[in-house]
């Protein structure tokens, strides 16, 4: 922490007060995958690590979410992804013509921007769009800020289709990057946006001062924006229900805090049901307990499917 | 506890109010090797200092206020992913960890040498260092037998994690390379970082290589026997890797191995 202080700052921690602020560090969300990291959306697309909704680590971000996921992500994923390539399926035949017309698309992108004659920079958007959810969709939310920050973005994202270069070169051109990358960047703003303004209950990393409670009955839900329309200034969101009955540890009270939320219409039966299993299982093994009450072996890859050592588990050599 | 990579972005910092303001003049080499017109020059920038301002701030701010065209790379700013190594003041180090209030206010910024150069500030180290590690096979080799995830992995001493810890702190920045004599004169002198890594995985001991097969690899003029002991790869080094002494470690291997 002194280094970081030093080296970055030029302040002394001894003797200066350490300048602290909320800052965006992580994408909670992403590709929407499946237990393979295959998205439903394109065959033959992979997500893994932080570009990945993949479940790991829910709706919230503690320190070395991003390590987790990198690794555990890495060895799972990674397998999917090999056999996925060696088997039938992986063979994936694209017409030539539609490769062409699909990179012409993306070139013609590029060109409207190096050629056209746009009057918004890329840089100021980018820095309004900072500053919009700094403003308004930080750590403590509400309905009126998310609604401003809504409003802002798509005014942001319309500007951003009529934005014109300073520099025109062809290559190596940072403007050119900014202004590619804004355009969707403010895309991503309004999903974060939109999903925060519609969610009126407070989850994870998520809270609302105007909603300040969880309530797992209307919002034990995942938010899925797609963008089908280019020309739309804002995403259409779906939601997909979370399956209580096959939790091993329903959504309850975590130990911390009041006991303040409103549960699943689901959440008492199934606790109830877990409970039972547990007393029932009594002393049994812990590998018996999680094949009662959430098997997951068989969504693994082949090869990582037998048990692991452990330091009080040694397998048979 | 947490480690640079999982802490925040540095903020500014809490400028005194009696803050003298300086006017810094940043003379930037200009270049685009695919622009057949281009010839590269200094272009002067000149901006108003703010407290705690890095060259990454700097750099930045000349790019959203004076020029969007000016290259120049940063991921991390952070001093962790290496991307923005460039000269500074004729030195070789990190821009992002180079505060302004330690420079005078005239700031001279170049690519590094040894690199190709993309343009303006910014090299193409990835493609070096990819060269490099595919020549030195900078991974732990296990001679054919495939790690069983399912088991426990061989137990290390603490002490001698913490010795390939150190010397895995390497950020591949090409620092070391830019400072370096030899690598100057020799296109595929594997450089510091490259002898730091041979140092490295000769620690190992999940990897299986001897010393003869590390001689295959650096027992010539482009690996350790190349080096002059100049050593301004170890004066430059942002991360302050003990080179010199890898450096010297690997030579009196490489000597053994050799004879």
């Amino acid at each position: 922490m002194k280094e970081i202080c030093q080296y970055f700052l030029g302040v002394d921690p001894a003797d200066q007060w350490i300048p602290v602020r909320p800052a965006q560090h992580y994408t909670m969300g992403g590709v929407r995958t499946d237990h393979t990291g295959q998205t439903p959306a394109l065959r033959g697309l992979f997500a893994a690590g932080e570009a990945a909704c993949w479940d790991m680590h829910g709706f919230n971000r503690l320190g070395g979410n991003s390590v987790a996921e990198t690794v555990v992500a890495g060895m799972i994923v990674g397998e999917f992804i090999a056999d996925f390539v060696e088997s039938p399926e992986g063979e994936i035949d694209i017409p030539t013509a539609v490769l062409r017309e699909a990179l012409a698309a993306e070139r013609g992108k590029l060109d409207v921007l190096l050629e056209g004659s746009g009057s918004e920079q890329a840089d100021t958007l980018k820095a309004e769009m900072q500053q919009t959810m700094t403003d308004n969709v930080g750590i403590f939310r509400t309905g009126a800020d998310l609604q401003r920050a809504v409003d802002k973005l798509q005014e942001l994202l319309v500007r951003s289709r009529n934005i014109g270069l300073r520099s025109r070169r062809d290559g190596p051109n940072p403007e050119l990057v900014t202004a590619y990358r804004v355009q969707k960047m403010i895309k991503i703003a309004l999903c974060v946006a939109q999903g925060a303004l519609t969610r009126t209950e407070s989850r994870g990393a998520h809270f609302r001062e105007d909603f300040p409670r969880r309530n797992d009955a209307e919002w034990l839900r995942r938010t899925l924006a797609t963008w089908s329309d280019p020309r739309a200034t804002l995403p259409t969101l779906h939601y997909e229900a979370l399956d209580v009955g096959r939790m091993e540890l329903p959504p309850g009270w975590r130990g911390y805090g009041n006991k303040d939320y409103v549960d699943h219409p689901d959440t008492p039966q199934r606790a109830a049901e877990v409970a039972k299993l547990r007393e029932a299982l009594g002393d049994a093994v812990h590998h018996t307990v999680q094949a009662a009450l959430m098997p997951y072996d068989h969504l693994l890859p082949a090869r990582l499917r037998g048990r692991n050592e452990r330091i009080d588990e040694k397998l048979p050599p | 506890m947490s480690s640079v990579t999982d802490s925040a972005p540095p903020a500014a910092a809490i400028p005194p109010a009696d803050a003298p303001k300086r006017m810094l003049h940043f003379h930037v080499l200009r270049h685009d090797p695919q622009d057949p017109v281009s010839i590269p020059h200094f272009e002067v920038f000149e901006l108003e200092e703010a407290p705690g301002m890095t060259l990454f701030i700097a750099l930045n701010e000349i790019r959203e206020k004076l020029d969007p065209s000016l290259a120049f790379d940063f991921v991390c700013r952070a001093g962790i992913c290496g991307s923005c190594g460039m000269v500074v003041n004729g030195r070789p180090g990190l821009a992002c960890r180079t505060l302004t209030q330690d420079l005078p206010a005239e700031i001279s910024l170049a690519p590094l040498p040894a690199f190709e150069l993309i343009a303006d500030l910014s090299v193409n180290t990835g493609k070096w260092m990819r060269g490099m590690s595919e020549r030195l096979e900078t991974w732990v080799h296990s001679l054919g037998q495939e790690a069983d995830l399912s088991r426990l992995e061989e137990r290390m001493d603490p002490e001698l994690a913490d010795r390939i810890y150190e010397l895995d702190r390497c950020i591949e920045c090409g620092c070391c390379v830019a400072a370096c004599g030899t690598a100057r004169m020799r296109e595929d002198f594997v450089g510091a970082v490259g002898l730091n890594k041979i140092a490295r995985f000769a620690l190992d001991p999940r990897d299986q290589r001897t010393d003869q097969d590390f001689y295959e690899l650096v027992g010539n003029d482009d690996g350790v026997f190349g080096c002059m002991t100049l050593l301004g790869c170890h004066d430059v080094c942002p991360k302050q890797l003990p080179l010199q002494t890898q450096i010297a470690f690997v030579r009196r291997k490489m000597v053994k191995a050799g004879l």
